[in-house]
């Protein structure tokens, strides 16, 4: 493939049911009425010359290069932002046109470098391109007046460059700023000749403005003046490839740009439906970890933890760990075997993993990460709504009036779809937020939140009954929807419950610490919508009543009726790309794919037919539960694929001491994570450039994963568990990932449709995809729950057994970063370090002051379960009381606190509240020092042997 | 030295295949847990709810595990579950 660049249709394009039909340059065209003439032109082939106009944002009418005629109108008028009329006639290219189109880009061209042959945007640049379209061949300016030719570079962002001598000031970047991203970062300084671009306030470069390195400003400069630093480095690309990206739920589409085997670099694919063209710092720079010199690229054994690493063969690797699985099998029973699958693994890998534990070790032990992040939102969605999943898509949000945003940071965790909340609340959409923390969506430029509830931590049950009350007692239940939707019985009975006086506001201010009239107008402005929409996160799901938060969530939307339509909804936001479809792929013990049971005769008959076995009909170990068994005993050997659950499971202690417990643990991954350090076998992955097959994001979409280039350790992850498989003689043939995709569709009724052809086709697809539904499914549960009728469930706060007490006054509660993902594997691999080079103690100033603190100290923080040290910054964005980190340093290893409370539904860990003191520190504790010289004497090496 | 096992003394733990897992301490908190959160429902729902779970997500080492446990600190609810489970 030839490399070209995206088409861009200069306006964005519009949704109307009116169509218009217009004649451009003598051809007919018929486009939806406000398109521009600009598009339109577009639309049937042509291209109008432009400078300042580029699709993902609106028209500006700035640069006066797309000029155009039309018939029975005086005038040039600019065409991209003439709206397209019936029965236009519009002419494109005139000798009148042509010359006033030179006399523009003159101008243009006399204040800018003809460096041309030697830019390294030669033969990517815009300017370049209109030049040449307008068929400038000389300027009569001269270019010894004054210019910007001597300005300085910006360099100060990792990934890209500023180089204001080539800039034409067409704005591009500032709206992209603006209306794409919505930090509105960049300004145009100064008027006239004398205007610049730049960065934050006087003195700031990009590096120290309110830039998020996004890279929408980047992707839409005409010229060579906003660039990545890898084009300068590598070269220009030579051909592309749409591939999903690997970080987050939100499940991003990019054009993988290429020289030869190289990667120069990852551009957001407009057609992409998840992002639509845009993009966060993480998928579109930070993939520098893939070729990491830490990365592991021969596999590895060894007898013991004690003893350094052996690099061995692929089929050495693999006999020695077929070996000890069958051995252990042999010796302690099926169930002490199992697996933990990775929500950041394709669909394919996944379901090859639970298989392989299921139909190879013969136990139903596999659970996945999803453990500790979205397990209560299957259960509690399963329960009301019938399915485990997000009800809508993200286009959903443009139609909402309301958003309820609890317990998740979308600015970080989930940047590009929290621009396009941004985007929907900058028209007038009405926002609540309920979160201990004052996370940034609650005030952001031209966005402020209409209320902030900021409960305390473990409080969620209650806020939310308490809105239930309001609803409830306040007449403002859908009545018709739920007569007509839900189970009224079970309605009956929960709204009795919550019209109790316990659950009023004002008798719940004093636990949850929200005041009662703050939430009884939060609860009316959802409850009168008319669209209102939830969106949640970790801070629903990681408590000990995680699975009830998720019910009380879903009880509220059937009770208003937000519930199948475009606006509405309930929205679990996935941390990892692949949450959704590692739930999906039946990675849980107790469920096949689809969400079917174990114990449901059919569904396993079904599976028994297609593998040629017989599976165990009783639940296996969720990972908590493997590690206790361990401990005692009884599990003995674990297969893990792209996880690091040492760093990432609460109360690192037992988690050290489960795995130190294991006879055979395996870890199948990038890099010699912290779980390694207990590792008997190490099997090198491969990154997601380097493999095929799909993920699937927060709202259902599956979308091919494309490889671009070699794997690295020679076989991509479904090779390595295939591989496994038949090592241990289980005899599979797959060739391709898409007749893994083929068997899943085969015995997953909402995946029926599914297949690579069809995503290749169609870009896409949302399950459910069966013969209802033959395209996807957008919105779910639109004519009825998937359950039927829609289940309210009562659900009571129970106060989590983690208690603040003289000792542990203070509440911990973690999160994430948007420049790093998760336990930081990846992120710390790259540039991206310069945002985030180590976790900080976030504490109140009330608190700090009582302790003696300032920002930049060295703090001890103390819990039950043990002690850590790090810097602490103070702020108040955290409540008094509240203190705040995140887990992505494992020098850190925030989870050495945390304790083992967890959801009471799916053990989901209580990573949100942990009672802990923090109090002045010289450096690092005695734990962190322990760990460190155990991780290095764990990761060696041992030389190879010189061949005989 | 490291402040946790290292070493994998747990291999000279007895075989206990198909028996009881686990601190069977924990397990009947855990049961406890799932019954408080059931109680709301009404005892005799919060019994059989409480049962319902254990089956659908407990291991069978688990479940034999409760079962072994003596019921001791096990709530009103989670014991009356437990014996349904032992009755089958
Ligand atoms: S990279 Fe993104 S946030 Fe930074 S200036 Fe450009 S558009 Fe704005
Ligand atoms: S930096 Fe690029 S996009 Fe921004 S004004 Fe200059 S030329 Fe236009
Ligand atoms: S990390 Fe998430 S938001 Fe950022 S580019 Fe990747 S999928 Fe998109
Ligand atoms: S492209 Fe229309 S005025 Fe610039």
């Amino acid at each position: 493939m030839t490399y070209e660049r995206q088409k861009d249709f200069g306006t964005p394009e519009v949704l109307a049911e009116t169509q218009v039909t217009l004649i451009i340059d003598g051809r007919e065209v018929t486009v939806p009425a406000g398109t521009s003439v600009m598009r339109a032109a577009a639309e049937c082939g042509g291209s109008i010359p432009k400078l300042c106009a580029t699709d993902n944002m609106k028209a500006f009418g700035s640069c006066r290069l797309c000029l155009v005629e039309i018939e029975g109108r005086k005038g040039t008028p600019a065409s991209c932002t003439t709206p397209a009329e019936q029965g236009m006639v519009v002419a494109t290219q005139t000798p009148r046109l042509e010359k006033l189109r030179r006399g523009v880009m003159e101008l243009y061209i006399s204040d800018h470098p003809l460096d041309c042959l030697t830019c390294s945007a030669n033969n990517d640049c815009e300017l370049q391109d209109q030049a040449a379209a307008v068929g400038l061949r000389d300027v009569r300016y001269g270019y010894e007046g004054a210019d910007h030719l001597g300005a300085p570079v910006d360099t100060s962002n990792p990934y890209f460059d500023f180089d204001p001598s080539k800039c034409i000031v067409c704005s591009r970047c500032v709206r992209a700023c603006d209306e794409v991203q919505g930090t509105l970062a960049l300004t145009i300084d100064g008027r006239g000749f004398a205007s610049m671009v730049s960065a934050g306030q006087t003195g700031d470069d990009f590096l120290s403005s309110e830039c998020v390195s996004c890279g929408a400003c980047v992707q839409a400069c005409p010229t060579a003046t906003l660039q990545e630093k890898s084009v300068k480095e590598i070269g220009k690309p030579e051909r592309s490839v749409v591939t999903t990206c690997a970080y987050c739920g939100v499940g991003c589409t990019f054009r993988a740009e290429m020289r030869g085997e190289q990667l120069v670099r990852m551009v957001p694919w407009k057609d992409g439906k998840a992002n639509r063209g845009h993009s966060c710092v993480k998928g579109r720079f930070a993939w520098g970890y893939a070729n990491h010199a830490d990365r592991i690229t021969s596999p590895m054994i060894r007898e013991t933890i004690h003893e350094p690493w052996r690099e061995v063969s692929w089929d050495e690797a693999l006999a020695y760990t077929a070996g000890k699985l069958n051995a252990i099998k042999a010796q302690y029973g099926a169930r002490a075997l199992g697996g933990i699958t990775s929500s950041r693994c394709t669909n394919e890998e996944t379901f090859l993993v639970q298989k392989l534990v299921r139909a190879g070790f013969g136990s139903n032990n596999v659970d996945t990460c999803a453990r500790v992040c979205h397990s209560p939102t299957g259960y509690g969605l399963k329960t009301t709504f019938g399915t485990s999943a997000g009800t809508q898509d993200f286009d959903s949000v443009m139609q909402a009036d309301v958003m309820l945003v609890i317990g998740a940071n979308p600015t970080d965790a989930h940047p590009v779809f929290a621009s396009r909340m941004k985007r929907r609340l900058r028209q007038g959409a009405k926002l609540i937020v309920i979160d201990p923390r004052r996370i940034d969506l609650v005030r952001t430029p031209h966005v402020s939140a209409e209320h902030h509830l900021a409960l305390r931590p473990g409080t969620n049950v209650a806020v939310l009954t308490a809105m239930a009350h309001v609803i409830v007692t306040e007449g403002l239940v859908d009545q018709a929807f739920v007569a007509e939707r839900c189970d009224v019985d079970a309605f009956e009975d929960w709204a009795r419950f919550v019209s109790d006086e316990r659950h009023s506001p004002e008798f719940l201010a004093e636990v949850t610490g929200v005041p009662a009239t703050t939430l009884r107008e939060a609860a009316r402005l959802y409850a009168k919508g008319p669209n209102s929409a939830i969106y949640y996160g970790l801070g629903v799901t990681e408590h000990s009543q995680g699975s009830s938060t998720v019910m009380a969530i879903a009880n509220l939307a059937m009770a208003t009726g937000n519930i199948g339509r475009p606006g509405v909804g309930v929205n679990p936001l996935r941390g990892q790309n692949n949450v959704q479809g590692a739930c999906d792929m039946g990675s849980f013990p107790h469920e096949l794919s689809g969400y079917r049971h174990i114990s449901d005769g059919d569904t396993r008959a079904l599976f028994e037919a297609d593998w040629q076995v017989s599976l165990d009909d009783d639940p296996g170990l969720r990972i908590p539960n493997m590690l206790d068994a361990a401990l005692d005993g009884s599990f003995r050997a674990i297969y893990i694929q792209g996880e690091d659950i040492l760093q990432s499971d609460p109360d690192t202690r037992h988690v050290a001491a489960g795995l130190a417990a294991m006879d055979c643990v395996i870890v199948h991954d990038l890099f010699l994570n912290e779980t390694a350090n207990y590792a008997h076998v190490f099997l090198p992955g491969s990154t997601f450039l380097e493999k095929d097959g799909t993920f699937t994001n927060a709202e259902r979409r599956i979308q091919l994963v494309r490889k671009v280039m070699e794997p690295a350790n020679g076989l991509q992850d479904w090779q390595v568990t295939q591989a496994l498989a038949n090592a241990m003689g289980l005899g599979w043939t797959y060739t391709h990932p898409r007749e893994i995709m083929d068997e899943i569709a085969r015995l997953t009724p909402s995946f029926e449709g599914v297949s690579f052809e069809r995503l290749d086709e169609q870009g896409s697809l949302q399950w459910p995809v069966n013969e209802a539904n033959p395209d996807g499914s957008p919105v779910m549960h639109v004519d009825g729950f998937v359950r039927g009728k829609g289940l309210f469930v009562v659900t009571d706060y129970v106060p989590t057994d983690e208690k603040t007490g003289l000792r542990f006054p203070l509440l911990l509660t973690t999160g994430r970063i948007l420049s790093q993902y998760n336990v930081g594997a990846q992120t710390r691999r790259t540039a991206n370090v310069v945002w985030h080079e180590e976790d900080v103690l976030e504490i109140h100033p009330v608190d700090a002051e009582n302790r003696g603190l300032k920002s930049g100290d060295w703090v001890r923080l103390a819990s039950r379960k043990g002690e850590t040290t790090l810097r602490a910054k103070v702020t108040d964005r955290v409540a008094p009381g509240v203190v705040y980190t995140t887990f992505h340093h494992p020098e850190t290893q925030a989870n050495v606190v945390t304790t083992d409370y967890s959801d009471w539904a799916t053990n989901c860990p209580e990573y949100k509240v942990t009672a802990v003191q923090v109090s002045r520190s010289n450096g690092p504790s005695d734990w962190q020092e322990n760990y460190a010289e155990l991780a290095d004497r764990s990761r060696r090496i041992a030389p190879a042997e010189p061949a005989e | 030295m490291p402040s946790w096992p290292t070493a994998p003394g747990a291999s000279r733990l007895p075989n206990r295949r198909n028996s009881a897992i686990m601190d069977t301490g924990k397990l009947a908190y855990m049961a406890n847990q799932i019954a408080r959160n059931f109680a709301a429902q009404g005892e005799d729902e919060a019994v059989a709810a409480t049962l319902d779970h254990i089956a659908k997500f407990w291991d069978p080492g688990m479940k034999a595990g409760i079962l072994e446990h003596g019921g001791e600190g096990l709530s009103p609810i989670a014991a009356r579950a437990i014996s349904a489970l032992r009755e089958g």
